[in-house]
């Protein structure tokens, strides 16, 4: 009785959705869909997601096993030839486990308006494939028949997967625009799951009876911009997580709901908590290691440079340990969890309160909100009265209390003994310094042959060893000479590319036909030589995500140029000084002329990571004026 | 006496040690073979065992010291499988610096990987490849492997160069055949070299030692054309279970048409008369052709598709009528047969698509090419059609087929051609217009581009969104900082095979102020201003490998409060690589004309002229950025 009104219940709330999204309803294509040879409100775009409509929900099966149940319909149209590539469409799925995920592709059809009738194709098995990509996913793949320019295209994708804790991210937003999405969560009662919202495009949403829709309307294609990191931060995205389970009659097993409870799970997952605690297999060579050392200090910095140099990183990221931090210790290689668990281990052994740290990655996003997957690396954090101290050994080219660009990502969480937590800021950096000074001379013939050192620091230095300090001295050169051209290098020299405790320093002879002109009787120089700052990076207008600069940096010149005999200074540029708004940067330059010498002195300094949209017309505008001082010209006159 | 004798044995024993190095140990790897090298070959045998015409092993030894992290690549321990390749053993070791083993790594911990190249729907080939950390450098690997194929239609070739900066102590090939299947062979590039060469009853042996790393300079040839290469063929193969023949070009293409070409199925009725009614009444076949290649290209798109045979037997045309996808060989075999269908004779046409020339060589009948087009004849010339291109005009294969030998595959047998070359004479870029430079240093121009042969690939451009479109046009006028593009207007006239540009642009600060006095490049918008570096000692010969000319005329007009200070001289350079030609004439205080001619050949050239060639770059460059001054 109980359950027939049940169903009749869940009858009546289909026919209500139905008659109320009647238009997005797959099959029911109409003929001024067919006709129409442009997105109205994007007139570039190649094609459109006319609708995408997703639901997922949970099915109990005969054992007490869950079924999670995603299915998504999609109609998109084919404007252009360019768009003929999304008739292409692939979804992985795991295969890795013992009991798999699944994809089932419906209602696959493509139309196609013949002499002004709709004619549909059906995709038939021959236009699915299913390809091996590794042991743990495979990727089906469908190719949709007779598509061409103003072709639609319809599907279903159906996936069934036992992995009830997670599900897949939901996109609201496309390289293509999307005129209607909507997604529909219908999460049983037992399960509470937490939403973290990602992006710019408005949602809305409303709470049902047992589930949750969400939809938008006309959201328009995603534009990748300059100087972003990882593009995923902004675009509109949908992520859910399992917080909690409650079965009937039991009391609530919280799976996350505060950041607390959070590090307290992942501090008994078992390649966590308990990989930190293990200490056999490296006694004897710390013991070692400990005898020469008595301060604290010295403690840990031998142990860090233990580490750093006998582990080899294998480039994978994680919080958890793959193979075990003792098979990791034995093959000199693992993933950052090995490496840095080890050495918070080691750390501890020794005597010093070291804890770990979790992060999340640029690449992973920010981590906003508590949950489970908002992070994928971990290091070690040594606190002090003031003052906290990182240890990453994942790389040789890295400090103590230096961490990777990767990893400094706003904030962390240190999880101090026995599992409590902490916020912890990770931009407390200083900025990353590069001096640079150049002595060059203009020859009879009106060159200009000079000597270059530079020297940079931080993330600087750490940037060049990780990259051209890797090339072969003269393919560098070869890579200098080539950005910049008439421009020759002779007697190159670097020092400190592997004394990583001191700042890397560059030193050269140059040859520099670029910045010069002999324009009858005068000579035009521009005052940075080949340092000028040719471009304003920033050209757009406007601009949406924030700006993304790596890392604080603090640039100084210090140029002199000797003129030749026989000339004189007709005119050099005026003195600058200026600062952006809120200080996020500041430039000056400096210009003086004694004798046959004429003196540069000039500074460029960023003082954040950041710099958020709102202030991109000033960023824009501070580096127009800085281009603009570098490209004016001295002028030097023949004497009479 | 004795004491000579003795020191001469003496010699004999360290010498013959020295020749049992280990080639295990990084240590003892010759001074001269590091000298820019990532990697070290320190030995390498491979061995080809032809069995039968349906089987052939290719057993490798292999021993690689990599000396640095850009070293890695030269390792090289992987192999692919299919259904027709099986792979029988597989394995490697690691040591370090010492020959000390750091690690083996068995067949089950190699990694198996689909070889999804993100753009082939389907593939059923599949890789094991190494996946190994390295945790210290340098290291050495000795990697072996046995892998078996019944596809004896290609034989692998042999390069002892593999790759640029990496050094080889040595090096050898044996190739074992049966007297029976016709086997043969062909040396390219070996004159000059101190490959050792061992040929016996039904085997040939190659060894090759000692070579220092080649470092890749400027403009080179493929290396390809550089270095020695020995291909081998079977007269009589296998290709997925079909017997072929490959005694002479005709014969091959015989059997290639016989066994993979021909299709009988029958397409639609529908396309057949729709065609017919569209070609109706019209008598010349390019014309006809014409009409079919658009049929062709507004009903289908292009998808890759590669499962056995099917890489090299094309879908049936009538599933390629039904569906409108096919990959290459599919799309140019559904053309042929409808153009068939209308009476107009074309040949499916193997090549090798690829913007870097490539060419069938025409010289070892042999399993060749890696894309397929269709030659329609036509009054003694062919006209080749790109059947994958859904934009491409009728008969413009672009750069990724021009000039260079094909086989067509007739019915009645193969035949080698060679496309259409595109010389500066048709690959054509003029630029006419005017600029004015207003008193604030701002230049506004107008102006029109219009570009043939090669350059008409910018065809692309009308396609590209507004956004994509600016980029493109800040990237190309390059050095127009505060470049404003205010209008653009594209014309893609496809009957002539031109694209024309109408361009209205704006640049802030165009001038350079200096004090009283502002400069600025007289040659706004086609500056051609990289130069190749100079190469202190260059060992190979470069080439241009396609023709072209810039022609480019403006009207200037400068603002009427400036005085013309200071005209660049005009400009005129001939020589074997072209011409660079530029006049600037003062009509009167306010207005100059610029003319500038650049034409540029196709040309294969020795290491000793590049010097003078990249002088000519060099003036070039310095004439194309030459300035104006003007004083208040």
């Amino acid at each position: 009785m109980e359950i027939s009104r049940l169903k009749l219940l869940l009858l009546f709330f289909c026919i209500t959705c139905v008659s109320f999204s009647q238009k997005y309803e797959l099959g029911k294509v109409t003929v001024e869909e067919l006709e129409q040879t442009f997105h109205p409100t994007d007139t570039s775009a190649a094609a459109a997601v006319i609708f995408k409509k997703g639901m997922t929900s949970f099915r109990s099966g005969m054992t007490s096993d869950w079924t999670l149940d995603t299915d998504v319909s999609y109609r998109i149209k084919i404007y252009k030839k360019e768009g003929l590539k999304y008739a292409d469409q692939s979804f992985s799925m795991y295969v890795g486990g013992t009991t798999n995920e699944k994809i089932l592709i419906t209602d696959a059809y493509t139309f196609n308006l013949v002499d002004g009738k709709i004619v549909k194709t059906k995709l038939k098995s021959e236009g699915e494939f299913v390809e091996k990509i590794n042991k743990n996913w495979n990727v089906k793949k469908i190719t949709f028949p007779q598509v061409k320019e103003g072709s639609i295209i319809e599907f279903k994708v159906q996936k069934t997967s036992p992995y009830i804790s997670v599900i897949d991210d939901f996109y609201f937003q496309s390289d293509i625009p999307i005129n209607y999405v909507e997604y529909i969560v219908s999460i049983p009662s037992y399960f509470k799951f937490n939403t973290i919202f990602t992006g710019y495009e408005r949602i809305s949403h409303s709470n049902q009876v047992e589930r949750q829709v969400y939809s938008a309307s006309n959201v328009p294609a995603l534009k990748g911009e300059d100087y972003v990191i990882n593009t995923d931060n902004y675009t509109t995205i949908l992520k859910l997580e399992l917080s909690s389970v409650q079965y009937p009659g039991q009391s609530q097993v919280n799976l996350s709901v505060t950041w607390d409870d959070i590090v307290k799970n992942i501090f008994e997952n078992e390649n966590f908590g308990s990989e930190i605690a293990k200490n056999d297999y490296f006694k004897s060579e710390i013991d070692e290691l400990l005898k020469s050392t008595t301060s604290k200090e010295e403690k840990i910095i031998a142990i860090y440079e233990f580490v750093k140099n006998k582990m080899t990183w294998n480039n994978k990221l994680g919080i958890y340990t793959s193979d075990g931090v003792r098979k990791a210790f034995k093959q000199n290689e693992g993933n950052v969890a090995e490496i840095n668990l080890m050495l918070i281990s080691m750390l501890k052994y020794a005597g010093i309160d070291a804890s770990p740290l979790l992060i999340s990655t640029r690449s992973n996003g920010i981590a906003v909100f508590p949950n489970r997957t908002a992070y994928n690396y971990v290091v070690a954090a040594v606190e002090t009265k003031d003052n906290i101290i990182f240890l990453d050994a994942t790389e040789k080219n890295l400090l103590p209390g230096m961490l990777p660009l990767r990893a400094l990502n706003w904030v962390g969480r240190i999880i101090r003994n026995y599992g409590s937590s902490a916020s912890v800021n990770l931009l407390n950096v200083t900025h990353s310094k590069e001096n640079n000074i150049l002595m060059a001379e203009i020859t009879e013939e009106g060159k200009i042959k000079g000597k270059y050192r530079k020297q940079f620091s931080d993330y600087y230095a750490y940037l060049f060893r990780n990259g051209n300090a890797k090339l072969s001295k003269e393919s560098y050169i070869e890579k200098v000479e080539k950005e910049k051209i008439g421009f020759e290098i002779e007697d190159y020299k670097v020092e400190n590319v592997n004394d990583y405790s001191k700042n890397i320093v560059e030193t050269f002879e140059f040859y520099d036909n670029n910045s010069i002109e002999v324009i009858g009787n005068k000579i035009y120089v521009t005052p940075f030589l080949f340092l000028t700052e040719k471009e304003n990076p920033f050209k757009a207008e406007y601009r949406k995500f924030p700006v993304d600069f790596n890392f604080p940096i603090k640039d100084n010149y210090n140029i002199n140029i000797k003129i030749p005999e026989g000339y004189e200074v007709e005119f050099l540029p005026e003195p600058i000084s200026m600062t952006m708004i809120e200080n996020f940067g500041t430039f000056k330059f400096n210009i003086s002329n004694n004798g046959n010498q004429i003196q540069v002195v000039s500074n460029f300094d960023i003082n954040t990571f950041m710099i958020p949209a709102n202030h991109y017309g000033a960023l824009r505008e501070f580096y127009e004026m800085m281009v603009n001082k570098h490209l004016e010209k001295i002028i030097l006159k023949k004497k009479s | 006496m004795i004491k000579i004798k003795f020191l001469a044995v003496f010699l004999l024993v360290i010498n013959s040690i020295s020749a049992q190095v280990d080639k295990r140990i990084a240590l003892t790897i010759p001074k001269e073979l590091k000298e820019n090298a990532n990697s070290v070959i320190r030995l390498q045998e491979v061995v080809i065992n032809i069995n039968s015409r349906q089987l052939y092993t290719t057993k490798t030894k292999r021993i690689v010291t990599v000396l640095n992290e850009y070293g890695n690549r030269g390792v090289d321990a992987s192999e692919y499988y299919s259904k027709s390749e099986r792979i029988k053993n597989i394995e490697a070791t690691i040591y370090d610096a010492f020959g000390k083993e750091i690690k083996k790594i068995r067949k089950k911990d190699f990694k198996d990987q689909s070889i999804a190249d993100g753009f082939s729907v389907l593939t059923d080939g599949r890789i094991l490849y190494l996946d190994f950390t390295p945790t210290q450098y340098p290291y050495t690997i000795e990697y072996t492997s046995e892998v078996e194929t019944i596809n004896t239609a290609f034989l692998p070739s042999w390069t002892p160069i593999e790759r640029y900066l990496q050094g080889i102590e040595h090096t050898e090939f044996t190739i074992f055949y049966p007297e029976n299947l016709g086997f043969k062979y062909k040396l390219n590039n070996f004159d000059g070299s101190d490959i050792v060469i061992e040929e016996l009853n039904h085997s040939l042996k190659f060894i090759a030692k000692n070579i220092t790393a080649e470092k890749r300079e400027e403009n080179t040839p493929d290396m390809s054309k550089i270095f020695p290469m020995a291909k081998f063929s079977l007269e009589k193969f296998n290709l997925e279970g079909v017997e072929g023949t490959a005694s002479s070009w005709e014969e091959f293409g015989k059997v290639w048409y016989r066994d993979l070409v021909e299709d009988k199925s029958e397409i639609s009725k529908e396309t057949i008369n729709k065609i017919k009614e569209l070609t109706k009444g019209i008598e010349d076949p390019i014309e006809k052709a014409k009409i079919v290649y658009q049929f062709v290209q507004s009903k289908t798109r292009y998808v890759s598709i590669q499962l056995g045979i099917g890489g090299w037997k094309p879908m049936l045309a009538k599933d390629v009528d039904r569906l409108g996808y096919g990959d290459c060989k599919a799309l140019s075999n559904y053309t042929r047969i409808l153009l068939e269908n209308v009476g107009v004779p074309s040949y499916y046409t193997v090549i090798y698509g690829d913007s870097d020339k490539r060419d069938f060589d025409k010289d070892f009948v042999s399993q060749q090419g890696n894309h397929v087009i269709l030659s329609i004849p036509y009054k003694n010339e062919l006209k080749f059609l790109e059947c994958t291109s859904q934009t491409s005009p009728f008969a413009y294969g672009g750069d990724f087929t021009d000039d260079r030998y094909a086989l067509l595959i007739k019915p009645e047998g193969g035949e080698i051609v060679k496309t259409n070359e595109w010389n500066e004479k048709q690959t054509i870029q003029s630029t006419n217009g005017t600029y004015t430079i207003d008193e604030n240093g701002k230049l506004v121009a107008s102006f029109t581009i219009e570009s043939s042969g090669l350059f008409y690939e910018k065809y692309q451009l009308k396609s590209m969104s507004h956004a994509d479109l600016m980029d493109y046009y800040k990237s190309d006028f390059s050095g127009l900082t505060n470049l404003k593009i205010t209008k653009s207007n594209l014309e893609d006239n496809r009957e002539q095979i031109k694209f024309i540009e109408q361009i209205e642009a704006q640049v802030e600060n165009y001038v350079t102020t200096a004090n009283q006095s502002v400069f600025f490049v007289v040659n706004a918008f086609n500056r051609n201003i990289n130069v190749p570096k100079k190469a202190r000692n260059r060992k190979h010969p470069f080439e241009i490998s396609r023709g072209f000319q810039e022609n480019d005329t403006f009207e200037i007009n400068i603002p009427i409060s400036y005085k013309i200070d200071f005209l660049p001289e005009d400009v005129l350079i001939q020589n074997e690589f072209g011409l660079y030609k530029v006049e600037i004439k003062k009509i009167n205080d306010n207005k100059l004309t610029f003319s500038r001619v650049l034409e540029i050949k196709k040309a294969e050239l020795n290491a000793s002229e590049f010097e003078k060639y990249r002088t000519f770059r060099d003036q070039i460059a310095r004439y194309d950025n030459a300035k104006i001054v003007l004083t208040k």
